[in-house]
Parts: structure tokens; sequence; C-alpha cells
């Protein structure tokens, strides 16, 4: 039933994002001819982008708090006889699901629509487990913030490591495996042929870190 | 005395610089209708979600059924056995009736069919209605149903009346009652609405800035409470208010009103000891005896 209700405060978010993300798709499928390299990446790019803010969101919402209930509405779930681990397990993992099919599904029209992706099955699934990776770490961070933060601040400081990221990888001064940028242009498959395995390892380690701050703080906190 | 369901001992909780809490002390009798009662701010919120596991304490213990609730695995097991109706009455607004009856039922093996079925009819509750359309007393009339169906021990209702129409209290108020006297379930309500308590409480605590002032069975704190109403032959002495179970005295020329806790014999004597004329006994209401310690306690500060 948990799994029901996660559904049912994320199921419009999700449609959106679909939405969105068939238009990336479209968009890039009809300018692959042009330069199939350049819009692959920033197909990855966008689309990474777009699925962090489907994490982000459904991450938003903390376990027990529903997309549009108040305060009784937390209370009404805690009161429920379910461990908070539960709850959070639940409430997560329905999010990684949502994010993980519809990367899945953009990756498959993606895999049908750009030739250059065609051609290239390991490079395009390489890219795809980047993106997965990524997207883990940008969810677990988000779900990190909404435990003391509101949508507002969540939204800005999300935004603010965002900028961040891009200035520290501009000028060079993160270490390789944390470059997530170029992990999109110099360090991706579909230029190096290779899989950025420390990328993709640093990626999950930051997502099993948030992910283990986020379920202490959640067991400790008041409601 | 019965077994107490519910056991709190010097329970503390500070917010900030705040205490919510400081050191409450409670005994809640197995099958008891106990109306908590405090001023808004005066901890009751704080200690329903201190029982429910939602908020830690600072200090202190507070356990049901004979268990802690601080203890994460032991919370899942009492709130398996307890209802809980919240003060804002909020739910998932995406959801109709029969869908969060349908969401809420596996969570509790003894969920009862007939039990859920009698109140939708009771309280008139249409299952294909979204939650957001049904106005406050629908949904306060909802929640209690949730709370009752699965065959609670315990009902924790905080402020269940709050914002309601008379005619809605009137019905819940009944039908907390019946839950009580057909189901022996222990019913532990908090409220400031005073008359509310006094028709359907028969334990009342007061609460006030996070400490119990009162406690006990309501009928033993009408008896021992008495109002003493005196008229003096002569100017009466200033001292009245230092006799042993005197808890207040309004003056007004020769006339006396006395508020005594206990000792209401010895004090009447006393009085006619000195110049009363006239002792007349009358019965206080909850609201005096609520207003009398709530009331010195805030002057005391």
């Amino acid at each position: 039933m948990l799994w029901l209700k996660a559904w049912m405060e994320t199921r419009w978010k999700v449609t959106w994002m679909l939405f969105f993300g068939a238009l990336i798709v479209l968009v890039a499928a009809r300018r692959a001819p042009t330069g199939l390299l350049a819009t692959s990446m920033m197909f990855s790019v966008v689309v990474t982008i777009f699925l962090a803010g489907t994490g982000i969101e459904t991450a938003s919402t903390r376990p027990g708090e529903s997309e549009k209930g108040g305060e009784g509405s937390r209370l009404f779930t805690l009161s429920l006889p379910v461990t908070r681990a539960r709850l959070f397990w639940v409430r997560t993992a329905a999010g990684v699901l949502e994010t993980a099919a519809l990367l899945s599904l953009f990756a498959v029209a993606a895999w049908l629509l750009l030739p250059s992706l065609a051609g290239n099955a390991n490079d395009a699934l390489g890219t795809f487990a980047v993106i997965v990776s990524l997207s883990m770490a940008v969810y677990a961070i988000s779900a990190c913030l909404s435990t003391f933060c509101d949508e507002g601040w969540r939204i800005r400081l999300s935004g603010l490591a965002a900028v961040g990221i891009y200035v520290l990888s501009a000028s060079r001064r993160l270490p390789p495996a944390m470059d997530i940028l170029q992990s999109f242009v110099s360090k991706s498959p579909l230029v190096t042929h290779r899989m950025p395995w420390d990328t993709i390892v640093a990626a999950c380690l930051l997502a099993v870190v948030f992910f283990a701050a986020t379920l202490m703080i959640i067991q400790k906190r008041d409601y | 005395m019965s077994e107490a369901v519910i056991e709190i001992d010097g329970l503390r909780k500070s917010f900030g610089s705040h205490a919510a809490l400081d050191g409450l002390d409670l005994r809640v009798p197995a099958g008891s209708v106990f109306g908590f009662l405090g001023r808004n701010g005066a901890g009751k919120t704080t200690t329903s979600k201190h029982l429910l596991g939602l908020i830690k304490a600072d200090a202190g213990s507070a356990r049901i059924f004979g268990r802690a609730v601080d203890d994460p695995g032991a919370s899942v097991g009492i709130r398996r056995r307890i209802g809980f109706v919240t003060e804002d009455k909020d739910m998932y607004p995406y959801m109709t009736v029969d869908g969060i009856i349908r969401f809420t039922r596996p969570f509790f093996p003894g969920w009862r069919r007939d039990l859920e079925q009698r109140y939708l009819d009771l309280f008139d509750l249409p299952r294909s209605k979204s939650i957001a359309q049904l106005s406050k007393g629908m949904r306060s009339k909802l929640m209690m149903l949730l709370a009752i169906s699965h065959g609670a021990e315990l009902l924790i209702l905080d402020e269940p009346m709050d914002g309601l129409d008379p005619a809605v209290v009137e019905q819940l108020l009944r039908e907390l009652v019946t839950i009580a006297a057909d189901q022996g379930t222990t019913i532990f309500f908090s409220s400031h609405q005073l008359p509310d308590v006094e028709q359907i409480a028969d334990h009342v605590a007061i609460i006030d800035r996070g400490k119990a002032l009162l406690c006990g069975q309501l009928d033993t704190l009408k008896m021992r409470y008495q109002r003493l109403s005196v008229v003096c032959s002569d100017e009466p002495p200033s001292d009245i208010g230092r006799l042993d179970g005197v808890e207040s005295v309004r003056r007004n020329g020769r006339m006396l009103s006395i508020l005594v806790s206990r000792n209401a014999d010895s004090v009447a004597t006393r009085l006619r000891q000195f110049s009363a004329a006239a002792v007349e006994r009358c019965p206080v209401t909850l609201k005096e005896v609520f207003l009398e310690h709530v009331g010195n306690n805030q002057c005391s500060g």
C-alpha cells in the first residue's frame, strides 16, 4: 500500500517528465544528422538534468509527507504501524524506480532514433550507465536536502550545487572521478569508447553516503 | 485501581529554549475516558506525539501497554493497537474515502469490516467522495472511522472536536462513550473544550507549561472541590486565604466566595468561628477548577 501511495503522490510529476523527455528525444533525433556526437552529448546532459529533476521532485516528498497534504497528513502516515526506515525506503525506491524507468524509456528511444548510438551499442550502454549513476547521486543529495530544507531552499541549494560543480569542473579543480561534466564531454564513452568506471563508482558511493545520511536524519528527527 | 495503559514519568522536551514538557507525570487507567486539558501550547500535542513515537523526549519515560514508546521496535507494535486522530484531520487529499480505507486496512490485521460499515453508515460518509472535497467535520468522522475500525485498544485523540459544529461534536461524543462502554477501549483525548470533556470524561488531567497540575477521577475532583458562599456579619478576616484547603477567595464587601480543594468542613467551621452569618456550599464546574489552576499558575509565572 505504501508503494501505491508513493506512486499516487508522484504520478503527475512522472507524467510531466515523460512528456518533456519525449520532446527532448524528438528534438535530438531531428538534429542528429548535422552533429551526431554533439547531439548525443547534449541529449545526455539535458536528459540527466531532467531526470535528476524528477528525482529531486520525488525525493522532496519526505517519508510520510504527501504532495498536497500538510502536517496532519504526515502525522497520519507516521502514526501507522510502520517503521520510519520502511517509509523512507519505499519512498526512495519508488522514486529510483520511476527515474530508472524513464531513463530506460529514453535510452531505448534514443537507441531507435539516433543513428550514432545505434552503431555503438557498448558506448550507448556506457552513457546510459553514467546517466543512471549520476541521477542516483543527485537524487540522494536532493533527498538529504529535503530533510531539513523547504522546497524553495532545496531548489536554490540544488541550483547552487550545480553551478559550483560547473565552476569547479571548468577550472579543473575537481578530482577526475568527481568531474561529472567531463563524463559527458571529454570522458564520455561516446568519445573515449571506454566505460568511465571511476565516475560511476564515485557517483554510486555519493548516492550511498547521502541515502544513509538521509535515513539517519529521518530516524532521529522529531515530527 | 485499574492497570494503567499509559504511564508517563518525568517527561521533558524542549524546542530550543522553550520547554514544551517540563517533568510531566501521568497515569491513564485502562478502560477510562481520559480528558487531557490545557490551554493552547500547554504541551498536549507534544505529549500525544511522543506517545506515538513522533518526537523523542529529552528526559523521562513513557510506556503504553507496558512498553517503552521510544523503542522503535516496540513503537510499531504499540501503534498497531492504537487509533490516532490528529488535530488538523489532514489525510491524503488525492484519495477517496474508499481509497483511504483500503489503504489503511492492510496495516492492521485486526481490522473489523463490521465496524467499518457501521461507521460509514452512521457518519454518512460517501465512499466515492474525494477527501479533498470533505468538510473538516466529515474528515474528523473519517479519521475516527479509521482509528476505530481496526479494533484499537487505545484511542489517542488530539483536539478531536476542534472547529466542528455542535451537531457533529455531539455525535462524536456519543460515539466515544459507546466505544468505551461497548469495547472497553481506553480513550485519551486532549482538549481545551471543557464542556465536552465534562460531558464524557471519567478521568481528567490539567496540564500547563508542560506539567500536570491536577490528575484524577472527575467525580472525585468535583466532590473535593467546592465553592463556599459566605456572608459575614462583620468585616471578614483578611487571612482566610491561608486556611488549609482554600484555593482562592473573592471578596465583595462582606460577601465571600471561596474555592476549596479539601477540608471543606473544617474551613466552613472556621468561617463560622470568625464572623460568618451564613455559609452555603455549591458544587463547582470543571471550568472553575481549570481556571483556578491554570490561572494561578499563569500569575505565579
